[in-house]
């Protein structure tokens, strides 16, 4: 007898995405024919140098950048780690002062803790209650010895865009050097490094349906960046996944070719499960700028209802959603925008993937809200009418 | 990862509500991770003969408080008072070593129901004294 094919409603492309049909096609020919090395000088190592090459130019193409400013890494993490250990460190001789903002990837605030052990004096400055981080905290923050800059084109756990090119500018006026993190715009929102005065920034491939195992890092070619890790070959040594990479460049082409047309369908199936959750559930609010937000996500409270229970509920029943930080290590951005506790945990993230449908939006509130019921009445924090009697 | 048993606690938790007829109630709060726990036992002849529980916590939380509460019933009230973490654990089955502090927290909200109970006790015999 056949299975039943369980139904999937995938909303956390914040953590990952499938692999497009079209990506995978073109990362094939990698594996068993283009399997070279792209730095040995052999045909089969030029061959797969060529893909890289390609890779690196559709890269650059989506974000103005040159091909030779784009390096590929193994994941986001690496590439943030990088940006900031390795711009601080090299740039140290003019001086030791970083700012960062607080509702930045842990990659990067894991980072700054080392530079402080390391002499560095880092600051981290604060947002408001939609995430949005304060121009005017920056802007009091820069002293004689700052020497870099590090803010997020979008927050990834509550969707809010920042004011990018103001806070670039308001940087380069001073020659510091300015990283932002863009893993989580890529794809949702255009990205111009020739219009908006960046230095650095980094880029994920697998929430844009790339594969995983790659991330890149735009470094402008007067830039100076020691090298994360030691070995042969370049400010990025070691033996490039050149699948991944390739399947990245294809990726960030798709995503960028597309991207108003596919954002716009996003945001609207977005708008409709939010909506549709505020109609038939009480007490539910928004984390997280209202409009200045990518397209694909959606952070609500809903009160009294602990998120991790609720994650789980949902996954019994194919829905996919995801709640940032835990119990024991909550969300430094929603500290940041100064939620209560109870919100902190209350707190669930969906992020829309492309094929998930209204129809998929009716099925998942329609479930939603029998478990939210359900734990609502667990819950202490609500008191039923025969407590208030 | 949570153990099959208690995700099928999680999915079906036993003596979840309210106890009307609750002889004490203890409301723990973890100051940590703000997870609440809220226990109302009833006891009769110095034995608990019914226990429900509130949760405000994840998976794990609502069912040690399944397992804990099934536990109590039928156990003297000096029995109840002694209940290790150890015990909750091994009726539970498995749990990550992360999330263990949520035994001792249970057993917290214990502590708290059965004092609310003595101190209600003492009030009624105050009262009766007088």
């Amino acid at each position: 007898m056949e299975e039943t094919k369980k139904r999937v409603v995938y909303l956390d492309t914040a953590n990952a995405t499938y692999v497009n049909r079209e990506v995978l096609q073109e990362m094939m020919p990698t594996f068993n024919s283009c399997y070279g090395n792209p730095d040995s000088i052999h045909s089969v190592g030029r061959t797969a140098r060529e893909l890289v090459e390609i890779a690196k130019r559709r890269i650059a193409m989506a974000i103005s950048a040159e091909p030779r400013e784009i390096y590929f890494t193994s994941g986001v993490a690496e590439a943030n780690n990088w940006a900031i250990l390795g711009l601080a460190r090299a740039n140290k001789s003019k001086g030791n002062h970083v700012i960062v903002s607080k509702v930045e990837d842990k990659s990067i605030l894991l980072a700054c803790k080392q530079l402080e052990k390391e002499g560095f004096e880092v600051s981290y400055i604060g947002c408001d209650e939609n995430g949005v981080v304060s121009l005017a905290q920056l802007m009091g923050s820069i002293k004689q010895n700052t020497i870099l800059v590090s803010v997020n084109v979008a927050n990834g756990e509550v969707g809010t865009i920042q004011n990018l090119n103001a806070i670039a500018r308001t940087v380069k006026e001073k020659d510091i050097i300015f990283h932002c993190d863009a893993s989580w715009a890529l794809g949702n929102m255009p990205l111009d490094v020739k219009s908006i005065p960046i230095d650095a920034m980094t880029l994920a491939s697998d929430n844009i349906y790339g594969p995983k195992g790659v991330a890149g890092l735009y470094l402008k070619k007067s830039v100076e960046i020691e090298s994360f890790i030691l070995g042969e070959g370049g400010k990025r040594p070691d033996h490039m996944n050149v699948p991944a990479v390739v399947g990245f460049g294809k990726a960030v082409e798709l995503a960028t070719k597309e991207i108003m047309v596919s954002s716009h369908k996003t945001k609207l199936v977005r708008d409709y499960l939010y909506k549709s959750i505020k109609e038939k559930i009480e007490n539910v609010s928004l984390n997280g700028h209202q409009y200045q937000r990518i397209a694909n996500n959606l952070n609500i409270t809903i009160d009294c209802v602990d998120a991790e229970a609720l994650m789980y509920m949902l996954d019994e029943e194919g829905i996919c959603a995801s709640v940032c930080g835990t119990r024991l290590e909550p969300s430094e951005t929603l500290i940041a925008m100064k939620r209560t506790p109870e919100q902190i945990y209350s707190s669930i993230r969906f992020t829309v993937a492309r094929n998930v449908t209204r129809e998929d939006v009716d099925y998942v509130v329609e479930k939603m809200v029998d478990m939210v019921k359900k734990l609502r009445e667990i819950s202490p924090l609500r008191k039923s009418s025969k407590e208030a009697k | 990862m949570y153990s099959k048993k208690l995700l099928e606690l999680f999915r079906d938790p036993h003596n979840v509500g309210i106890l009307q007829s609750a002889s004490g109630v203890g409301v723990y709060e973890d100051e940590k991770t703000h997870e609440i726990f809220k226990l109302y036992i009833k006891i009769e002849n110095e034995t608990v003969v019914d226990a429900s529980f509130k949760v405000y916590s994840g998976v794990a939380g609502i069912a040690v408080m399944s397992v804990l509460t099934d536990m109590l019933k039928n156990k003297s009230l000096e029995d109840a008072k002694k209940l290790e973490d150890k015990q909750l654990l091994e009726e539970l089955g498995s749990l990550e070593a992360g999330k263990r502090y949520l035994l001792e927290d249970a057993l917290n909200s214990v502590k708290l129901a059965v004092e609310d109970y003595e101190k209600k006790l003492e009030k009624e015999s105050k009262k009766k004294k007088k």
